[in-house]
């Protein structure tokens, strides 16, 4: 579970963020929405630990990512705006480098990188370097290295940028059976399609604030909007 | 058994930069490029005092491009961010990194000495050196390994971009390279405490190896021990920088 409290960051003299308060409980996809700027990528930031807060607090699990990076990220499994995949290692190998440097015992490695092959059907390019993927294949191979080891809880950064419809599918199958397995997911988007159809309670986020919290259906009924989208505008503008 | 962090972290950036074979290739130009101008001019009696400066600058040079790539670069990859997002200490990820870009720079240096071993060789000029020149030169300069490294990757910490990296890498280079040149122009006498400073004392005792002259065993270490201990500082202060927020996104 993830819970931030009065979260505040600011950068050269602007906030960023500016006293957000969510939960994201396990077992749901909680839906972090707002226009660019709005603070979803520091936010996931300050939930790693990568960011200090400037004040309030966040919690993952009940351990302070700020007091302690190491065991919050222990935690914390997360795919990052830029993806970070390496140009010259095989889709194998950064499984193999992302586990390894998880700790996971070398018994459970190798049969956990193919459960991810078949999971994210990569067998076609398990062998091949990252350099010249196609961008799902890209996002295909940052999503699995981010739940390597299976961790608890998901932060997810625009996940459903630049995919194609069947990979838009593939992964909408696999935050269900995220949520399934009890998981705790947090996915940043501005895709209100994507965030409808996957996500069981939505944070409206604009300025560094939150505008708006529930499930996509209570967001519109709350702005007397007839689709997340138009409950997006009313709740930010 | 798990491997711990480092060596983790120094298996993955070994095997990366073998990969990269356009980086591998420049960086092996400077260390046939020296060599072979020294056996060139063999004629002249003052060939052999070019070795030292090239020695120096091939440690340098071998360590440039990892260093650049595993940290400047995979700023810029994006990378460097996701890596941070795992359970690794900034500490044990710049002792990987480290680790790799000395074995890079120990690589130009040995490659070096052996495109050396074969000029001399093939041309009069061994006559003119102790039998185990060469071998005396690869201890002397030894020290230079873990104190490019650590300047190397200090300073490509601190860049922002490969770019900003290579460029500021440039001018970190004029440093054995004008040290080179100017102690053989302006030679200092070969002391404890000159030797005991880094580059300086490195470039006279590889001169003195190029007149027959074989260093003293207090010189040698007084010279490691500084390098060392300052690529060490340089590691640490990588370190430091990596827990800012504005160097690990690149503000």
């Amino acid at each position: 579970m993830i819970k931030a409290e009065s979260l505040r960051k600011w950068f050269g003299g602007r906030p960023a963020v500016d006293g957000l308060t969510f939960t994201a409980v396990d077992g749901a996809v909680t839906g972090l929405i707002g226009p660019n700027g709005s603070g979803k990528t520091t936010t996931l930031r300050l939930i790693t630990g990568l960011l200090r807060p400037d004040g309030g607090q966040v919690l993952v699990d009940a351990v302070d990512p700020a007091r302690d990076p190491i065991k919050a990220r222990r935690g914390i499994g997360a795919l990052t705006d830029g993806l970070g995949n390496y140009p010259r290692l095989t889709t194998r190998e950064h499984l193999r480098y992302f586990g390894e440097l998880r700790r996971m015992p070398a018994v459970q490695l190798g049969p956990r990188i193919q459960l991810l092959l078949d999971l994210f059907d990569m067998h076609g390019i398990a062998d091949r370097r990252a350099q010249g993927f196609s961008q799902g294949e890209r996002m295909k191979l940052a999503l699995a290295r981010a739940v390597i080891d299976d961790p608890p809880n998901i932060l997810l950064d625009e996940p459903a940028n630049g995919l194609d419809v069947a990979s838009v599918r593939a992964l909408r199958t696999l935050l269900n059976g995220f949520r399934a397995a009890g998981k705790c997911v947090l996915l940043s988007s501005h895709l209100m399609p994507e965030v409808s159809a996957v996500c069981d309670t939505v944070v409206v986020v604009a300025r560094g604030k939150a505008v708006a919290q529930g499930t996509p259906a209570e967001l519109m009924r709350l702005s007397n909007a007839r689709s997340l989208e138009e409950a997006f505008v009313e709740l930010t503008a | 058994m798990n491997s711990r962090p480092w060596a983790i972290v120094f298996r993955k950036e070994t095997t990366d930069a073998f990969r990269d074979h356009r980086s591998l290739f420049s960086a092996a130009i400077f260390c046939w490029l020296g060599p072979l101008l020294v056996g060139l001019l063999w004629r002249q009696p003052t060939a052999l005092a070019l070795l030292p400066a090239f020695v120096m600058i091939t440690a340098f040079t071998g360590a440039m491009n990892i260093a650049n790539d595993s940290m400047a670069g995979e700023r810029e990859r994006g990378s460097l961010e996701a890596l941070l997002m795992n359970p690794i200490t900034a500490s044990d990820l710049v002792v990987g990194k480290w680790l790799a870009i000395c074995a890079f720079s120990l690589g130009g240096l040995a490659l070096t000495l052996l495109v050396s071993f074969v000029v001399l060789y093939a041309t009069p000029l061994s006559a003119r050196m102790h039998p185990g020149a060469l071998l005396w030169m690869l201890v002397v300069a030894l020290p230079l390994v873990p104190l490019a490294a650590g300047m190397d990757l200090l300073i490509c910490t601190f860049a922002r971009t490969p770019k900003e990296g290579n460029s500021y890498l440039g001018v970190a280079l004029l440093a054995p390279m004008l040290t080179g040149m100017l102690a053989e122009f302006y030679p200092v006498r070969l002391q404890a405490v000159v030797a005991a400073i880094p580059l300086l004392g490195q470039q006279r005792m590889l001169s003195a190896l190029t007149r027959g002259e074989i260093p003293h065993f207090a010189w040698l270490l007084s010279s490691s021990v500084c390098s060392i201990s300052i690529g060490v500082a340089a590691l640490a202060a990588a370190a430091r920088l990596l827990r800012h927020e504005k160097v690990v996104f690149g503000r």
